[in-house]
């Protein structure tokens, strides 16, 4: 079966600097897959360029068989992203973000009504469905924003830090949603958070410095390198010098 | 209209309708333009009443249209594109299945229904006047209506260079700097102060280029062709500058 994700050597440059150097992978449908790296390793470049808000210099990327740039509104209909940060427009609330976004993807009335609702009972945001966005917790805010990428029900789901900066208490609902969702659709999750993906995700891509430096289940990755956690393996791989 | 296009523009009208400094600009734009005509009148007949028995006319309603104009759409042109930038809320967008034309258009639109609004309010003083004249001759509705039409091609093109200016710079005043030096030139260019002034050549240039003969013309109900197209060609260049902006900005 073609692959949710087909990435061929893919480059982005700015200037004489190399985000990204030409990294190959691919994403089978159903995978769910962690997305690690440290900061400024070309993590947030690459789901820039599979989302369509970023072009590649080269190499090909297809989601759902579709290239993001020459097929782009094809690929963008199967995605739904949360960016990093989490962004949204502060003065709406968050029926009106939603009906927004429905509206942007295309949705008849009535399929949006059912869709939101379905989301909104998913993300548990029916206490705040009428709060301006600029009032939220930073919870409720990541809620809103992955209420907003699963409204379409993407065939993927590209979610970038979803869990940053949210207390405990906050982490295992939004941990809970991710869960259910990789039961049946692709998932790439970009976190620093590795128990979290440990945890959550049958795959590992460990990128570093624009290029992968892993690939695989995170037991076979520490099994690979005799260490005892993902956290020695990222060290490991991604630690200046290579030295953990 | 496509969806997308009308899902921006709701989105941009009713960012619009519930700022506060959106109704700030129309009520300092309805009063520079009621100061005017008010004073302009009474200069021309000497006294208030001197509106009915001087011929009714609009003229200068429309005078101080281009200078108001020139202050108000860059103002209000100025948050549609740097608030999308600086909430990332631009990354987001660009990730719906919306070309960026269509996102371009709905700002745009949304824009200018407002501007409509403004000149929209501003019809008080022509339904005034034509209740005053109505004894004499009463109002010729013909070059007023131009003269409303001529005022919004010239916010249209206002609006144009304001959302460019926006797209390129990421702070709200710079954007509104860099509208408002633009404007302001196209308009500068083709007062007759400045024309009679200049060499020939230079005025010919001027006049062609400035947006105040080819105004001052069509709002005195002359219709000519070229004006409307010479409006319509600018404002559409500079949208399409926009959409080439944010293309641009994604191979960044």
């Amino acid at each position: 079966m073609e692959p949710m994700i087909d990435v061929k050597d893919l480059w982005k440059s700015y200037g004489s600097f190399h985000a990204v150097v030409g990294i190959t992978f691919s994403v089978a449908r159903g995978e769910v897959v962690g997305f690690l790296g440290p900061n400024g390793a070309g993590k947030s470049t690459t789901m820039k360029i599979l989302t369509g808000s970023l072009l590649p210099t080269a190499g090909s990327v297809k989601v759902a068989g579709f290239d993001v740039v020459e097929a782009s509104l094809e690929a963008r209909r199967r995605i739904g992203y949360l960016p990093e940060h989490t962004p949204l427009y502060p003065e709406m609330t968050v029926r009106e973000h939603l009906r927004f976004a429905a509206s942007l993807r295309g949705m008849s009335s009535s399929r949006a009504k059912d869709r939101i609702d379905a989301v909104v009972a998913q993300t548990d945001l029916t206490p705040k469905w009428r709060a301006p966005i600029k009032t939220l917790s930073k919870g409720y805010r990541q809620r809103v924003g992955i209420a907003q990428a699963l409204l379409h029900e993407p065939e993927l789901l590209i979610l970038d830090e979803p869990t940053v900066g949210l207390d405990p208490n906050q982490v295992v609902p939004v941990r809970e949603i991710i869960r259910g969702v990789g039961r049946e659709r692709t998932v790439i999750l970009c976190s620093h958070i590795l128990s979290e993906v440990e945890a959550t995700c049958g795959r590992t891509l460990i990128i570093n410095e624009g290029r992968i430096v892993a690939d695989g289940a995170p037991k076979d990755l520490t099994a690979k390198l005799g260490v005892a956690t993902l956290e020695d393996a990222f060290r490991r791989l991604t630690a200046q010098g290579g030295a953990a | 209209m496509t969806c997308a296009v009308f899902t921006i523009f709701w989105k941009e009208f009713r960012g619009f309708v519930t700022s506060p400094l959106a109704y700030i600009f129309l009520i300092l734009f309805l009063l520079w333009l009621g100061v005017n005509y008010f004073f302009g009148n009474i200069a021309a007949g000497g006294s208030f009443t001197g509106i009915q028995v001087k011929e009714a006319s609009l003229e200068s309603l429309f005078q101080a249209l281009p200078s108001a104009f020139v202050i108000i759409v860059p103002a209000l042109a100025m948050r549609l594109w740097p608030d999308e930038i600086k909430l990332g809320t631009l990354e987001l967008l660009m990730t719906y299945p919306v070309r960026s034309w269509e996102v371009v258009l709905g700002k745009f639109l949304a824009g200018l229904a407002l501007i409509g609004v403004a000149l929209a309010l501003t019809l008080v003083t022509p339904l005034t006047v034509d209740s005053y004249a109505r004894t004499a001759n009463g109002l010729d509705w013909g070059p007023v209506w131009g003269s409303y039409a001529a005022s919004l091609l010239l916010g249209g093109a206002f609006l144009a260079v304001g959302l460019f200016a926006g797209a390129l710079c990421r702070e709200q005043v710079t954007a509104f700097i860099v509208a408002l030096f633009t404007c302001g030139m196209l308009v500068l260019l083709g007062t007759s102060a400045f024309l009679i002034q200049s060499a020939d050549w230079f005025a010919d240039i001027a006049r062609q280029v400035s947006f105040t003969v080819r105004f001052e013309s069509m709002a005195r109900g002359v219709l000519d062709v070229r004006d409307l197209v010479y409006f319509a060609s600018f404002t559409a260049l500079f949208l399409f500058l926009n959409v080439v902006t944010l293309e641009a900005r994604k191979a960044s």
